[in-house]
């Protein structure tokens, strides 16, 4: 390594320090801390004590809710994921098109990302009710009976999935897809355009396969944040009805915070953790097969 | 490529990783001094206070033979702030600055602070208390977090239903019997309303005296302008639920999506209406459920038949606030507790309505007591002038006030009341005679204390039922086995 590299490397250091250093002072303290509690009856206000494996014993055999909760949460993990990334893909296209007014689309297309979430869920509350919701009312003049969004089991899931692709398309992920778009070098396109190609072979030559490492990064990022959704769930149906958003996570913060069952809750969240990194080993290793690097 | 160089790269990372790994552990250390220590309230009062009320929250009868057991610290020592029975009233410091954790709600905590700076600070060398509001789901783990981190509150808001029982037992609380005799407040404290001050009893100990209390949904609204169309009078306070359902369902009209009633169907909703049925939750040891007896049942199957064949109630998913639905005139009957009759006062514009109560075809009386405390913390280092502002709170003069300006849960003494300044209105005045003419009990609380987790499980247990996603008796039955293993649970 030259000397310019050993600045380069130090001054790449330098940069990252701040995250490392809040890594290490905030994050992995705690993450040890939280191991630890897994093993132990801990409730935060008593010392912990020591019962070895006995909470993940009792999460796999005598919990009746990790199951249900765990399969709460494939079945959103499943039916977001997709949506999201697929909307997010399709917003970025259409935000890279060159049409008047390109940047107001793209600012009011991110906005619904950095809306609060406590209070954009109340509002899709308010959207969503049955009888007295602008949804329903919406689909009644086109002579629609529209369901119980949040309060039919049937449909609770993909009510929250509808308030998640309102709140994602059009946020990071879309921004990533729109910064990959534009990286894409313009003469791969012409030099195919001189050979004859139609926009669908365009798409299907050059687009997806160049666009394919920003997609795994949206898809593992997107089933990594959907697998601890939380939020819309707690202040919208607190699990409910029926179990049905009674999700993996609202598990674990009810027995934290409902039971006082802080040791539990730690094994809870160490098995979550295992979860999503076995998707996402099993991610890396899929991606060897359609993730097309340019450089190589 | 210099394998020297990437070696003195990673060392240096290695390095400032260690650096900070080291720090990471000091904070750590520093942070964890304050934590597991669980003094525990009693701990607090040198000389154990008598038992009168422990009836009023069930113990298991081991641990109720048990007193200087239950009050026993699991690590720690007596909080160093806490008075004992000999200790006379610290002059408080000039300025001292308190904090009270509170839940949500705009108006009262309005009339705390002016409470605060008006009266309470001026008597007080100019202490001041910064009440901080949380949403009420977030309420234990900003009292857990601050507890851990060795920053407790001085003023803890507890209502005897949730998290009372769990924060008692782990010492968050301070006992305040020595306090109540120090300054001879017991006299005052018997003019309650009974039942409402033996909501704060915790295995003998007396944690707190309710700012509010509140006898539950027994309290019935209804369109008066729409029964009168259908020439329906309420007058007979020992009408049955046959009735109750025969006036929900000639008050409904499915086409229009106008529903008959809405009946709460939250934990205070089930009391009350298993109650009125004759039943309970739980036994009188609090170790046992009672949701599986024929009186619970009924009052399930009651609920069932009113959403699901006779259409005369919504989902409760669907509507969990009955207000704006009733002032539009979508719903025509709820139970509620009777002091939200103020928001409908606002709230409703082109119509007139009443107020009468629910059937009630048990032995007992309507209702189950809730009440509100701010309860002092057990590591508060300003115990006494945390316990002047309590007893500020307490006073005829802002449990009236509060009923005024801030639309809040009355003071249960017959005095406040019944004061002619807090009659605000004919239907108000209703509810409050019947409350005291006949007292309920208080609402059932597990002798272990896990009352929030129970009060859950329960809430979500009958969704399936109304859902119709389970036959009812399977419903019954799961909920019932799910509250008898919480039940079963280690003290909380």
């Amino acid at each position: 390594m030259g000397s310019l590299a050993k600045n380069e490397a130090r001054w790449g250091l330098l940069f990252i320090a701040p995250w490392i250093v809040g890594f290490l002072l905030f994050q992995l303290g705690p993450m040890i801390a939280s191991f630890y509690f897994s093993l132990t009856e801990y409730n935060v206000l008593r010392p912990p004590e020591w019962i070895g494996l006995a909470n993940y014993v009792r999460i796999v055999t005598a919990d009746p809710k990790f199951w249900p909760s765990l399969g709460v949460t494939a079945y959103y993990v499943a039916l977001s994921v997709p949506l999201t990334v697929g909307g997010a893909l399709l917003c970025a296209i259409l935000l890279n098109q060159k049409i008047k007014g390109r940047v107001v689309y793209r600012a009011l297309f991110f906005t619904p990302s950095i809306t609060p979430a406590v209070a954009a869920v109340l509002v899709w509350v308010w959207v969503l009710n049955p009888h007295y919701g602008v949804l329903n009312y919406l689909l009644s003049l086109a002579g629609i009976d529209g369901p119980s969004w949040l309060g039919d089991p049937r449909w609770a899931v993909p009510s929250l999935v509808m308030l998640r692709i309102w709140g994602a398309v059009g946020g990071t992920t879309a921004v990533i897809f729109l910064s990959a778009l534009q990286d894409i070098p313009r003469h791969l396109y012409e030099a195919a355009e001189v050979d004859g190609a139609t926009w669908w072979q365009l798409q299907q030559a050059i687009t997806v396969p160049l666009l394919t490492p920003a997609t795994f990064f949206a898809l593992v990022m997107g089933i990594i944040g959907s697998f601890q959704t939380f939020t819309a769930a707690f202040v919208a149906t607190q699990g409910g009805p029926a179990g049905a958003t009674y999700f993996y996570v609202l598990h674990l913060y009810n027995a934290a915070f409902v039971s006082f069952e802080m040791g539990y809750s730690s094994a809870l969240s160490w098995v979550l953790l295992v979860i999503l990194l076995a998707f996402t080993w099993l991610q890396i290793k899929g991606s060897e097969r359609w993730v097309h690097y340019g450089s190589g | 490529m210099a394998w020297s160089d990437r070696r003195l790269t990673r060392r240096s990372f290695v390095g400032a990783g260690l650096v900070g790994l080291g720090a990471s552990v000091l904070l750590q250390a520093c942070g964890g001094a304050a934590p597991p220590t669980a003094a525990p309230a009693a701990a607090a009062t040198a000389v154990p206070a008598k038992p009168t009320t422990a009836a009023a929250v069930p113990t298991k009868p081991s641990e109720a033979a048990k007193p200087a057991e239950a009050t026993k610290p699991a690590t720690a020592p007596a909080p160093t702030g806490a008075p004992t029975a000999a200790a006379p009233a610290q002059k408080p410091a000039a300025g001292a600055a308190m904090r009270a954790l509170w839940v949500s709600q705009p108006a009262l905590i309005k009339n705390l602070e002016t409470y605060t700076q008006t009266k309470f600070g001026p008597k007080n060398g100019g202490a001041t208390m910064s009440i901080e509001a949380a949403p009420p789901e977030e309420f234990p783990q900003k009292v857990l977090s601050s507890v851990a981190a060795g920053t407790p509150p001085d003023i803890i808001r507890n209502v005897n239903i949730e998290y009372f029982a769990q924060f008692a037992s782990n010492g968050i609380l301070l006992a305040i019997d020595d306090l109540i005799k120090r300054d001879n407040y017991k006299s005052y404290l018997d003019t309650f309303l009974p039942g409402t001050v033996e909501a704060f009893v915790f295995k003998g100990k007396q944690y707190g005296a309710p700012i509010g209390a509140h006898p539950s949904s027994f309290y019935l609204f209804y369109n008066k302008s729409a029964l009168d169309k259908k020439n329906i009078k309420l007058t007979n306070l020992g009408w049955k639920w046959a009735d109750y359902v025969d006036t929900a369902k000639a008050l409904s009209d499915a086409a229009n999506k106008v529903f008959g009633s809405w009946i709460r169907a939250n934990l205070e909703g089930y009391v009350v209406g298993v109650r009125a049925m004759g039943g309970d939750i739980l036994d009188e040891t609090g170790t046992k459920s009672q949701i599986s007896s024929e009186p619970a049942k009924r009052f399930w199957k009651l609920m069932d038949e009113m959403i699901n064949v006779h259409k005369a109630s919504p989902q409760p998913s669907d509507v969990a606030d009955w207000k704006p639905p009733f002032a539009a005139q979508k719903i025509m009957m709820a139970n509620d507790n009777g002091y939200r009759e103020s928001f409908l006062r606002d709230m409703v514009k082109d119509f007139q309505f009443d107020t009468f109560v629910i059937p009630n075809e048990g032995s007992g009386p309507r209702g189950a007591l809730v009440a509100d405390a701010a309860t002092i913390a057990a590591k508060s280092k300003n115990v006494d002038l945390a316990w002047e502002w309590n007893k500020g709170v307490l006073t005829k003069e802002e449990g009236i006030l509060r009923v005024q300006n801030a639309q809040y849960i009355p003071l249960p003494t017959q005095e406040a009341l019944l004061a002619k300044e807090a009659l605000v209105s004919p239907q108000y005045e209703f509810y409050v005679r019947q409350w005291i003419d006949k007292p309920p009990r208080s609402a059932p609380i597990p002798a272990n204390g896990r009352a929030t987790e129970m009060y859950t499980a329960l809430q979500k247990g009958f969704e399936p039922a109304w859902l119709r996603t389970k036959p009812l008796d399977a419903v019954v039955a799961e909920v019932d086995q799910a509250i008898q293993a919480i039940l079963g649970k280690s003290p909380a």
